[in-house]
């Protein structure tokens, strides 16, 4: 028999409230390593708010989250890059706050910026990237630590047409591959369906529906 | 009137482009000063304002003499170790209020107090409880800029961009990493803006009390000639202390500034 598997994120009875506007209402919700659980709606109606919650980066008005990720990583959707860092540095960085060594997160993030088409960008300051690029850092940022929990908001969002296959290639890769646990934000469900082993949909005023779909056997 | 404004704008305004054309700007606009300070010395009288040509050659004829080495020398230390001394109290106690509200809250009468009090009243209370001297100028001169630092410091803290404090937190940077890599080099920017305000303060600060309470510095060379009436050398004074500046903001401060401001080039 199979030891159970706790789940790495938990929601209990999760609300956020802005402005008397219940963004998030009464959510539980268990997501499990290995879980892919795609997120959509319209804008504004708390799916960036559900990756903040997650990340603890926010607190919600009442009910709880647990979070037992050793590694998580965000690939935010307005980037938030060190703009006074240089790019193979941005990668670095957090790599070193979890105890990698200098060197070593360096070699890390120019590995990752040649995979994702960065390769001569490594002592670029981030004013100088053109959005795509500036996502893609952001997507080598969060994806050079080897997550366990990867949070996505609208990771592809800024990526040209031509790239945009190839680095949705390299996330699914990842994703088989290691098996975190994610969060996918987007507004092109195609992007994430052919990973999602869960769905879910914001529907506004706080709801918060779980559609069948995605990958099976799961 | 306090000797400085921390509000007031920057006098570090980012340049207009280099080439001729505005090397031509500046060079008209040092020319309309001289000839203001003839026109001015015309009027006046060369006793109550000596003209730039008796200035400068006053100027040549003390720049050699070891009494105007000792009387400068001594002049840029104070200035320098007054600097030091109020920027770092003021910047490690900006750091520290920009980020816990309750340290801010608790400074703010003490920092109120020390922008509000006339500088000749600090001066004259440093005198009283410290003599005469170094000690004293560099004293007093401290305590008058580390409030202009530390309000530079508290606002710069405040316009971080909350976004990249959020990021730096989720992804575990310690306390140094995020003062090194997010809070430091966004108070970069307005720090040195300020510095050049800071620089011209000092030098205001320390000439103030080397005229009132000290027997060696720029100050007290122009209290000496001012009490002898020998108006060419009081100006000449001026006119140091006016270099001075210019090139601690010329050839010190802006290019530091384009080196560290670097990343944000075009």
């Amino acid at each position: 028999m199979e030891p159970a598997v706790n789940p790495i994120l938990t929601f209990e009875e999760v609300t956020r409230n802005f402005g008397g506007r219940d963004v998030i209402r009464r959510l539980n919700l268990s997501v499990f390593p290995g879980d892919c659980v795609g997120i959509t709606g319209e804008s504004g109606v708390g799916k960036t708010t559900l990756l903040r919650l997650a990340s603890r980066i926010d607190r919600p008005t009442s009910g709880r989250v647990l979070c037992s990720a050793a590694r998580p990583a965000y690939v935010f959707q307005d980037m938030r890059l060190l703009p006074w860092r240089t790019a193979s540095e941005n990668i670095a960085l957090p790599l070193q706050a979890v105890g990698g060594n200098k060197h070593e997160a360096r070699r890390t993030a120019l590995e990752w910026m040649a995979r994702l088409g960065l390769d001569n960008c490594a002592d670029l300051y981030p004013r100088s990237l053109s959005g795509g690029m500036a996502q893609r850092l952001d997507l080598a940022r969060a994806l050079a630590l080897e997550p366990d929990l990867l949070l996505l908001d609208e990771p592809l969002s800024a990526i040209d047409p031509e790239r945009r296959a190839s680095v949705r290639g390299i996330l699914e890769d990842l994703i088989l591959r290691a098996c975190p646990a994610v969060l996918y934000v987007t507004h092109y469900p195609e992007d994430m369906l052919p990973l999602a082993s869960r769905l879910l949909k914001f529907t506004g005023e706080g709801e918060v529906r779980e559609l069948v779909g995605g990958r099976t056997g799961e | 009137m306090s000797a400085f404004d921390a509000d007031s704008p920057s006098v570090m305004p980012p340049s207009p482009g280099g080439g001729k054309s505005s090397g031509l700007y500046v060079a008209a606009g040092i020319l309309f000063v001289l000839l203001l300070w003839q026109g001015l010395s015309l009027l006046a009288g060369d006793l109550a304002i000596a003209p730039p040509a008796a200035a400068f050659k006053a100027l040549f004829r003390m720049m050699g003499t070891p009494v105007f080495q000792r009387h400068f020398l001594t002049s840029v230390w104070r200035i320098l170790l007054s600097i030091l001394l109020g920027g770092l109290a003021g910047f490690s106690l900006g750091i520290i209020a920009g980020l816990n509200r309750r340290l801010y809250l608790f400074l703010e009468p003490l920092r109120w107090t020390l922008m509000s009090v006339p500088p000749v009243t600090i001066l004259v209370l440093a005198m009283l409880w410290l003599g005469l001297g170094g000690r004293m100028v560099v004293t007093f001169a401290s305590l008058l800029l580390s409030p202009v630092i530390y309000v530079n410091t508290v606002k710069g803290m405040r316009l971080v961009e909350k976004s990249l404090v959020e990021m730096s937190a989720f992804y575990r940077f310690s306390l140094t990493m995020r003062l090194r890599h997010v809070y430091i080099p966004a108070l970069t920017a307005p720090l040195l803006a300020g510095m050049a305000q800071v620089v011209c303060g000092g030098v205001r600060v320390i000439v103030l009390a080397e005229v009132l309470g000290a027997g060696l510095g720029m100050g007290a060379a122009i209290a000496d000639a001012s009490s002898g009436l020998d108006t060419p050398v009081l100006f000449a004074w001026i006119f140091v202390s006016v270099c001075f500046v210019a090139v601690i903001e010329y050839l010190i401060l802006r290019p530091l500034q384009a080196r560290m401001l670097r990343w944000n080039q075009p």
